[in-house]
């Protein structure tokens, strides 16, 4: 019966602990807007021909093994499927296979950190080594990780990478929207987009890139499909993407526009709404264990049909003082008053 | 003080027992072996971690023993908060349990991180964060581990008390005993009001992984699920200890509370059941159970196996007065919820675009098992050098059901005959300590 009434009451506090989460609920589907001003990089894919000075500069850039001329002509990696990883925090992958046939060509696609607007990893890390700037960058602190890699588990896009090999110092890697490097260069793109030859990346605020991409679906319906991934898919990112053919035959996920941490903070602010349900937790747990206390004499006191509980016929050889098994104050006076 | 020997294996000439203890320390040997290897060649070498999937076999088993440890606080609740005085020899047992289960997670969790040397950076406050789930966590199990340590000094200060050879020490035990009693409601409370809070946090982490986590698993109320659940393995460990231990120690536990004990899991895995099934439906995720897939399969075996089975089974007075049909409905709850923690951190999680699933290296079984095996033989140690058992025997009947488990395996084969039943009347107390 007590445990029933136990986990019963506990159910009782949670629920409460809940219902502020349940009232925010109405907001959880909606993401937290992007700030007026944060950057934004639109990347039309119909126009990208993989030639990978996008990589070579994220590779100067971030100083990772440059690639040479020679290895950007062969076009034999573009097949491969790649993922950012720990040495290349953007790659360009071909996609032809999964292409209808009428197509007839291939489509490149650059991918890299997405810039959530309302990241997932951001929300995950425990200490705040992923950070959220102003500008739109979602930026890592090496000094403080603690190497988790809770924000891998949950990044919608898999685009964390983390250095395994590395024995003591393994950092999560991926791209930081060239943060920090504006000022040695006096131009705020990142290095990818100044590559770029072929203006298949634009860098502005985002604001005006969905403006902009928008447009371009308007006047060219034919070259298009009528989606803007990126401007609604887990609450917005900063990075968007335009293309001829439909965004999940490009290895795009298919995702809802709610932003996960919406709904994962409600909850966790719902039980630890100004730490009220965990203090009232423990104050009913203190009352309880106060008035349910034998020596009141309200309780029954603890008839023993079974072992008698403080009996020690095992370690007997500690010469007593007092009761060698007590374990607390009350439990002290419950049997000395026996 | 007896020899080493009787700390290990206390009765003279009992060679399975030996042989018990010999697999065991060989395990945790290859276990600290392993743990070497991944400290000195990296997580790389060691574990079979990729891109795809950055939790594996490690945070498995950490999740695993925080949850198994639950009887901790469950134990503390029942005897301490509501004063059922007759469950007391369960505290300390149940204690020693979930203070090694709690460190020992914290050992396996230093080898998963990849920077182990920061894992106190959640206490510094320019680091606080939170928003996340496993900040809370964090937090709350580094407070734990405290709460468990400072309710285990009355216990480690009991053992020099009383020794007459060293006045000093004595009396320096007794008075911080004393101190240490006075602010045992306190520290019993705290302890049962942060294990709530983190056990239920470490469902909440995969609450922000929606699209990565199956829909048979993921929920909104995936917290309250991992509460419940942690609650309702907390007795059935604590009570398959206290037999084994009753085993071990040749001082059977008390059938009869036990029993009384297990009376109550029914009511609690009823209301997991409940709340589970209840939870897939309003999601609409039962269709998920239709198609032949591991994840439908995974969730069959939890819940069938791990729930409704002991359910029905500790539903029958009969079984719970057998030790061995009560041990072994207690080990079905307590793999249950060890598979669900898997299924939630393993099997359940499906990135996008992984290029094949993650299957543990065997360095990563191996520091799991050999972590397993020295949490059982230091819990067999300190048991025998501390007062843990203090419960007075009743009668044994049958352990028929666990000995047929255990012989199928050579492993359980060793167990089965360190099991074995022994003779009545003998003294309990041929342990020296």
């Amino acid at each position: 019966m007590e445990l029933d009434r136990r986990a019963f009451l506990k159910s009782v506090v949670i629920a409460g602990a809940l219902e502020p989460a349940a009232g925010a609920r109405a907001s959880v589907g909606e993401a937290r807007p992007a700030a007026a001003d944060a950057m934004g990089v639109l990347v039309d894919v119909t126009k990208c021909n993989g030639c990978r000075r996008c990589e070579a500069a994220c590779r100067a850039a971030n100083g990772f093994d440059a690639l040479s001329e020679e290895s950007l002509k062969d076009r034999s990696v573009l097949a491969q499927l790649r993922q950012p990883g720990a040495a290349d925090y953007t790659v360009v992958n071909e996609i032809t296979a999964a292409l209808p046939a009428a197509e007839g060509r291939s489509v490149y696609v650059k991918r890299n950190c997405l810039h959530c607007v309302d990241p997932a990893c951001v929300s995950a890390c425990l200490v705040g080594a992923l950070r959220k700037q102003p500008q739109g960058a979602v930026t890592y602190d090496a000094a403080k990780c603690m190497g988790c890699r809770y924000c891998m588990v949950v990044c919608p896009f898999q685009m964390p990478a983390y250095e395994y090999e590395n024995v003591l110092t393994p950092q999560v890697r991926k791209c930081g929207f060239c943060t920090g490097q504006a000022q040695a260069t006096n131009d705020d793109a990142p290095a990818c987009v100044r590559a770029c030859p072929k203006e298949c990346l634009t860098y502005a605020r985002r604001s005006e890139l969905l403006h902009r991409a928008h447009t371009r679906i308007t006047e060219q319906p034919e070259s298009y499909v009528d989606h803007v991934y990126g401007e609604h898919e887990v609450g917005g990112t900063s990075w968007l993407y335009l293309s001829g053919v439909p965004f999940d035959l490009l290895g795009f996920p298919t995702l809802g526009t709610a932003a996960p941490p919406r709904l994962s903070e409600a909850v966790q602010h719902g039980v630890f709404s100004h730490f009220m349900p965990p203090v009232a937790w423990c104050a009913i747990l203190g009352l309880t264990m106060w008035l349910t206390r034998s020596d009141r004499g309200e309780s029954a006191p603890p008839e023993s049909p079974g072992p008698v509980v403080h009996d020690d016929g095992f370690v007997n050889r500690l010469p007593e003082r007092g009761k060698s098994h007590e374990f607390d104050g009350e439990c002290v006076g419950a049997s000395e008053r026996q | 003080m007896s020899s080493m020997e009787s700390v290990w294996a206390p009765r003279s000439g009992s060679s399975s027992r030996h042989a018990a203890t010999a697999l065991l320390a060989g395990l945790a040997a290859v276990g600290v072996a392993a743990g070497l290897y991944r400290f000195g060649l990296g997580l790389k070498a060691s574990t079979n971690l990729d891109h795809f999937y950055p939790w594996g076999l490690w945070i498995v088993a950490d999740v695993s023993f925080i949850a198994l440890a639950a009887g901790g606080f469950v134990t503390a609740a029942v005897v301490h908060v509501l004063h059922r005085e007759r469950y007391h020899f369960l505290v300390r047992p149940a204690l020693l349990t979930a203070m090694l289960g709690y460190t020992f997670a914290c050992l396996l969790l230093a080898a998963d991180l990849g920077r182990y040397y920061n894992i106190w950076h959640p206490i510094l406050p320019h680091m606080w964060q939170g928003n996340s789930a496993l900040f809370e966590v964090g937090m709350c199990v580094m407070t734990y581990l405290v709460v468990l340590y400072l309710e285990f000094v009355p216990i480690f200060c009991q053992r020099f008390v009383s020794d007459r050879r060293h006045p000093r020490l004595s009396r320096l035990c007794a008075g911080v005993d004393r101190i240490a009693s006075r602010c045992m409601s306190f520290i019993i409370v705290l302890g049962v009001g942060i294990s709530c809070l983190h056990q239920s946090s470490l469902g909440h982490i995969f609450v922000l992984a929606p699209t990565k986590l199956h829909p048979l698993w993921w929920t909104p109320i995936l917290s309250l699920l991992f509460l419940l659940s942690a609650v309702m393995t907390g007795l059935p460990t604590v009570i398959l200890v206290c037999l084994l231990a009753g085993r071990s120690f040749r001082k059977p536990a008390p059938m009869r509370a036990l029993g009384e004990v297990a009376k109550y899991l029914p009511v609690v895995l009823s209301i997991y059941l409940a709340i589970k099934v209840g939870d897939l439906l309003l999601r609409g995720a039962l269709v998920h159970l239709m198609q032949l897939s591991l994840p439908s399969l995974m969730l069959l075996v939890e819940l069938v196996g791990g729930v409704l089975g002991p359910l029905i089974l500790l539903a029958l007075p009969r079984v719970r007065r057998s030790p061995g049909w009560l041990g072994f409905a207690a080990l079905l709850v307590m793999l249950g919820v060890v598979i669900n923690r898997a299924n939630v951190y393993w099997i359940g999680f499906q990135p996008v675009g992984a290029p094949h699933r993650y299957v543990p290296s065997l360095a990563e079984w191996a520091f799991t098992a050999g972590m397993v095996a020295a949490l059982v033989l230091l819990w067999r140690l300190e048991a025998a050098r501390f007062s843990i058992i203090g419960w007075r025997s009743d009668r044994v009947t049958s352990w028929l059901p666990i000995l047929l488990l255990c012989r199928s395996s050579r492993v359980g084969a060793a167990v089965a005959v360190a099991c074995k039943p022994q003779r009545r009347g003998r003294s309990p107390c041929a342990l020296s300590v």
